[in-house]
């Protein structure tokens, strides 16, 4: 049978060559996707980042529909009663006379009373304790919307974040306004936050000081679920924390 | 052709050897580092969360210095001091050092740490602030050598650098309040530390003595006496001494206070037949009238620059707070609600971007408590309630503060927004009035 291939003796250059070959076409292989990922890696976290739009329910009392304008009945008219004059007493001193060129605006009105703190799930007290603004007993502490909308786990997280989350009163409404930082959360299956990192400071200490305050005293957050669970696996959920 | 077959193996090979060594790709349509965004916005504004643990070293003073450095932070209106037996660290290992990843975990925003000893007679206190974000490096570091007698004011001088560095205000833990002390009928005017340490007796004459006032120096005491049987205004330094009159006229010589510049003297005489609001001299001169009506107008009160004067009136029924400029012209009615508003304190600061002027004011429950009047716009805000009856406020010189009394017995202090209350005087005690800035 005649073979079909004739068996040549070893070459060693050929075999070097063949090596050097096989490495640099795997290295180069290896190179590039390597650099492809670190690309990837390194690309600032607001050119991949993907924003979630999810707004809470404001927190408050129900709205007083009683200054809405009703039907009243006309009122009947008031007669005058009659007096009668009597001749002034010469003994008795000067009466003195009310002034009546100011009229006299409701004298009577109670003056205030303290402002009706509403109460909430958390004990920590802030202003948004008390303010009246008309809301939903079932909303959030911080919530600004009247309906909710967005992710639902999102809003959990949201929410239990917005409820804690409060700056000191020494920073003024103006500088506040200003002001904006970036945390990133991990959080495990179990809903434990694990770590958080500020990635985006805002410059005032004050502000940074209250998200560390804030998010080093939360020990557990709902657990993980839906198309945001790897994020919050990955450490690569990260709320933007802002004024407005 | 095995030399195909072989280079395809071995490219084969590679790859999956490269995917390995690289890890997986990202998954489709999303990359794998990328961040999920969403904002939290609206939060709260509360107090700064301030951590004192007890100072390392003596312990009898470390409870002192710890007490004082928690309420004077309490009291300035802007810390809110956490409960120490929240604390995680071990205080004992770290003295003054600070591990952030501790006080993180108990809320912290910044963290005292101290440690005071004695020697000779003389106290030794080490004090460093810390901010939590900012790591383990204080913020703050100052050390203190005084004699054991001053440990109180060590602890005063740190605190108000602490608010120094936060504000860059400085804060009232150095001043005084003056108040008549006794029983109704037979007060003598003392002297206090404002946290009600060190109380000592400023009149001796066995008469009743009210409403002192200071003047802006701190050195001495506007005070109403009835030495005589009647009320009479008289000066006395602070240190104590012999009182010298100043008006002694018929009728009433009371409520008198210093103009910011200390150069007038605002009163209530009744010379005339009733009671109406005079300018003195320092000397008790008569300088000008500025109420000249059939009805009461009392108990004066200078506004910060001193160009109007607060005031009470019945001239349209009932005792309700008046403004009107330092010569008495634009006399005009500030509060519209209630039926009985006496005793104006003009703050010294705007309170929440706005002037105000405390008062006490009767309320349906025939109750007296502190109230805040706007004297642009006239609103009305209550600082105190269901807290007993509450009268004669009195500003701290920076306006973060208010001293008043109370028929719970003593003296209060509170902050401006009145959410925080202290006593610092138990007993019977009337007509407190803050005394000026003095840097402890």
């Amino acid at each position: 049978m005649e073979r079909l291939w004739h068996r040549r003796p070893v070459d060693r250059a050929s075999v070097v060559v063949g090596l050097l070959t096989v490495l640099v076409v795997n290295g180069a292989l290896v190179g590039g996707i390597w650099l492809s990922h670190r690309r990837s890696a390194t690309r600032p976290l607001r050119d991949t980042a993907t924003f979630v739009d999810a707004r809470l329910v404001r927190f408050g009392k129900p709205r007083d529909l009683s200054f809405l304008p009703h039907v009243q009945a006309t009122p009947r008219p008031i007669k005058q009663k009659t007096t009668l004059k009597l001749a002034r007493d010469p003994d008795q001193p000067p009466t003195k006379l009310p002034r009546t060129d100011e009229p006299d605006e409701a004298p009577d009105r109670p003056l205030p009373r303290l402002p009706e703190v509403l109460p909430n799930l958390r004990e920590e007290p802030d202003d948004r304790a008390t303010q009246e603004a008309a809301g939903d007993s079932s909303g959030v502490r911080g919530g600004t919307a009247t309906e909710a909308m967005g992710d639902p786990y999102i809003r959990q997280i949201m929410a239990a974040i917005t409820e804690r989350w409060s700056v000191p009163t020494m920073l003024s409404p103006g500088e506040l306004a200003k002001l904006q930082a970036v945390a990133c959360l991990k959080i495990d299956e179990d809903g434990r936050l694990v770590e958080f990192h500020i990635v985006e400071r805002s410059g005032n200490s004050l502000f940074d000081g209250s998200l560390v305050s804030t998010l080093g005293a939360i020990r557990e957050l709902p657990r993980p679920y839906g198309p945001f669970a790897g994020a919050a696996r990955r450490g690569k959920l990260c709320p933007v924390f802002t004024k407005q | 052709m095995r030399r195909m077959v072989f280079l395809g193996l071995y490219l084969g090979c590679g790859m999956l050897l490269a995917q390995v060594a690289v890890g997986p790709a990202p998954a489709q349509g999303q990359q794998a580092d990328e961040a999920v965004r969403f904002k939290i916005t609206n939060p709260g504004q509360a107090l700064y969360k301030m951590a004192i643990p007890t100072p390392a070293g003596d312990p009898q003073l470390a409870g002192l210095i710890q007490e004082v450095l928690t309420n004077d932070l309490l009291l300035s209106g802007l810390f809110r001091p956490l409960d120490p037996r929240s604390f995680l660290a071990d205080l004992q290992a770290d003295e003054l050092n600070m591990n952030p990843e501790v006080w993180k975990a108990v809320g912290a925003e910044g963290v005292i740490k101290s440690r005071v000893s004695q020697g000779g007679g003389e106290l030794l206190l080490d004090c460093r602030l810390y901010e939590v974000v900012k790591g383990g490096t204080s913020v703050l570091s100052r050390q203190y050598r005084l004699p054991l007698t001053e440990a109180r004011r060590a602890a005063h001088r740190f605190a108000a650098e602490v608010v120094k560095y936060f504000t860059g205000e400085d804060s009232f833990f150095g001043t005084q309040i003056a108040f008549g002390r006794g029983p109704s009928g037979k007060q003598e005017i003392a002297v206090m530390d404002w946290d009600g340490a060190g109380v000592r007796t400023v009149t001796t004459n066995g008469a009743h003595n009210m409403l002192p006032s200071w003047h802006p120096s701190g050195q001495h005491l506007l005070y109403t006496t009835f030495a005589r049987g009647t009320p009479d205004l008289f000066s006395v330094p602070v240190t104590g001494g012999r009182g010298k009159r100043i008006s002694t006229r018929p009728g009433l010589n009371t409520g008198g206070v210093w103009s910011p510049d200390g150069k007038k003297i605002a009163v209530t005489l009744s010379q005339d037949g009733n009671a109406e609001i005079y300018l003195l001299s320092p000397e008790g001169v008569v300088l000008s009238r500025l109420t000249n009506n059939p009805f009461n107008d009392l108990s004066p009160s200078w506004s910060p620059d001193g160009s109007q004067i607060a005031f009470v009136s019945d001239r349209y029924g009932t005792p309700q707070i008046w403004i009107m400029s330092a010569t008495g012209a634009g006399q005009t009615k500030i509060t519209r609600q209630g039926n009985y508003n006496q005793e104006p304190a003009w703050a010294p600061r705007p309170i929440g971007g706005q002037p105000a002027i405390a008062f006490s004011g009767r309320d349906e429950n025939l109750v007296y408590d502190i109230f805040l009047v706007n004297p642009l716009t006239q609103e009305i805000t209550r600082l105190t309630e269901n807290r007993g009856s509450n009268q004669h406020p009195s500003w701290a010189p920076n306006g973060r503060a208010l001293v008043y009394q109370s028929s719970r017995g003593g003296l209060f202090v509170a902050t401006a927004d009145g959410k925080t209350e202290r006593q610092v005087f138990k007993g019977r005690a009337s007509t407190p009035s803050w005394g000026p800035m003095v840097k402890p």
